[in-house]
């Protein structure tokens, strides 16, 4: 893939994840916002079909046993396997061994985001109950649409500021780190399944 | 009596009300999706429920402006559940909602403090076998089972190893 067919596809991806991660939680969660889904999707896209699925499934153990439980909020794990799948196999390439943590912090800084996108809607019930005390009725198609438009937003904006940002900047960072901490990120990655491997066996075992 | 599908498929069910109709049914559904699009830490899903139970409740309580108005308050009450299981606790309101516009004024208070207890009771209990069901079983299986396929996939030979070797 060449270099400006690279980036429209990073922003082309960055969309498609922007999307895909409403179906997360607030339209229909149909599971095609699953990191294995995103993985291989993100590697069709970046015509490395099996990187991104290997990333993906990573990504997949890695998560299964974190769930949105009541008020829990766990990292995301759509946006963490698009942004290393993006990171391994978009333009500005880093090894796997660095996109996979790279796409996990991705995926907690939307965490964090998302925590105040989801203290900020406290103001809408207020708005709904005098909406309905006032008039009687519910402006619902707008405040529908804003609410996901919004969401949409951030989404893009944190896949965006990774893709165009942030992985170039690693990307030149990448040959000056010290060679202890690239073989610890290579010895994480090569152990990575099988972490992921017992993460599966503990979700089996777990009781919500 | 309304039916559900059509031809020779079609179910009857004496108790689904004539106001049920198929098109309100797919409205319902159709907002069901997106009952946790207003999700937030104070009330949880309590404004995607209110969204969802919105046209049913303009038809049930139809020409009472009050009592709609009320209904619609009553509805933004704190909820949170499952959400593939949250389309039962949306029946049984629904449900109940039309006794309740159906009852004499005496009983209406009782009919809708019932509503209002039993959908809470069903929310909570539908949550702990819904996450369970899905969550913590239905979710393992499946992503064990699509690993195990990619796993069989990359056994073919001239293929990248799924673990991946430590590379520089």
């Amino acid at each position: 893939m060449n270099a400006p067919a690279g980036w429209l596809a990073s922003a082309g991806g960055a969309a498609l994840a922007a999307g895909l991660e409403l179906d997360a939680v607030q339209v229909g969660q149909f599971m095609v916002s699953r990191p294995i889904v995103v993985g291989a999707l993100f590697g069709l896209l970046f015509s490395d079909a099996q990187q991104g699925l290997i990333l993906g499934c990573c990504c997949e153990l890695l998560s299964l046993a974190s769930m949105p439980l009541g008020a829990s909020l766990p990292l995301n794990s759509t946006i963490a396997t698009a942004v290393a799948v993006l990171m391994a196999c978009g333009p500005a390439r880093l090894p796997p061994a660095a996109a996979l943590p790279v796409g996990f912090v991705a995926g907690w800084v939307h965490q964090q985001i998302e925590t105040a996108l989801r203290h900020g809607r406290r103001a809408l019930n207020a708005a709904v109950e005098s909406s309905v005390r006032e008039r009687g009725v519910v402006p619902w198609r707008r405040m529908t649409l804003r609410n996901l438009a919004q969401q949409a937003s951030v989404n893009l904006a944190v896949m965006l500021v990774w893709a165009l940002v942030a992985g170039p900047a690693l990307h030149k960072l990448w040959p000056h780190l010290p060679a202890g901490f690239v073989q610890a990120l290579n010895f994480a990655w090569a152990q990575a399944p099988w972490l992921g491997l017992g993460v599966a066996l503990y979700a089996f075992g777990m009781r919500p | 009596m309304a039916g559900l599908g059509s031809g020779s498929l079609r179910v009857r069910d004496a108790a689904v009300s004539d106001a049920m109709t198929p098109s309100m049914q797919r409205r319902l559904f159709g907002r069901s999706l997106l009952l946790q699009a207003f999700w937030s830490f104070e009330r949880m899903q309590s404004l995607g429920f209110a969204f969802c139970l919105d046209p049913w409740i303009a038809r049930c309580w139809s020409g009472r402006d009050e009592e709609i108005r009320e209904a619609r308050l009553r509805h933004q009450e704190y909820f949170n559940t499952q959400p593939y299981m949250a389309s039962l606790v949306v029946g049984m309101v629904c449900a109940l909602e039309e006794e309740a516009a159906g009852a004499a004024d005496a009983d209406r208070p009782a009919k809708i403090e019932r509503l209002k207890a039993l959908k809470s009771a069903a929310a909570a209990a539908l949550a702990g076998v819904g996450d369970a069901m899905f969550r913590g079983a239905l979710r393992p299986f499946c992503a064990a089972l699509a690993l195990t396929c990619a796993l069989a996939l990359r056994q073919r030979p001239g293929k990248r190893p799924l673990v991946p070797p430590a590379s520089t």
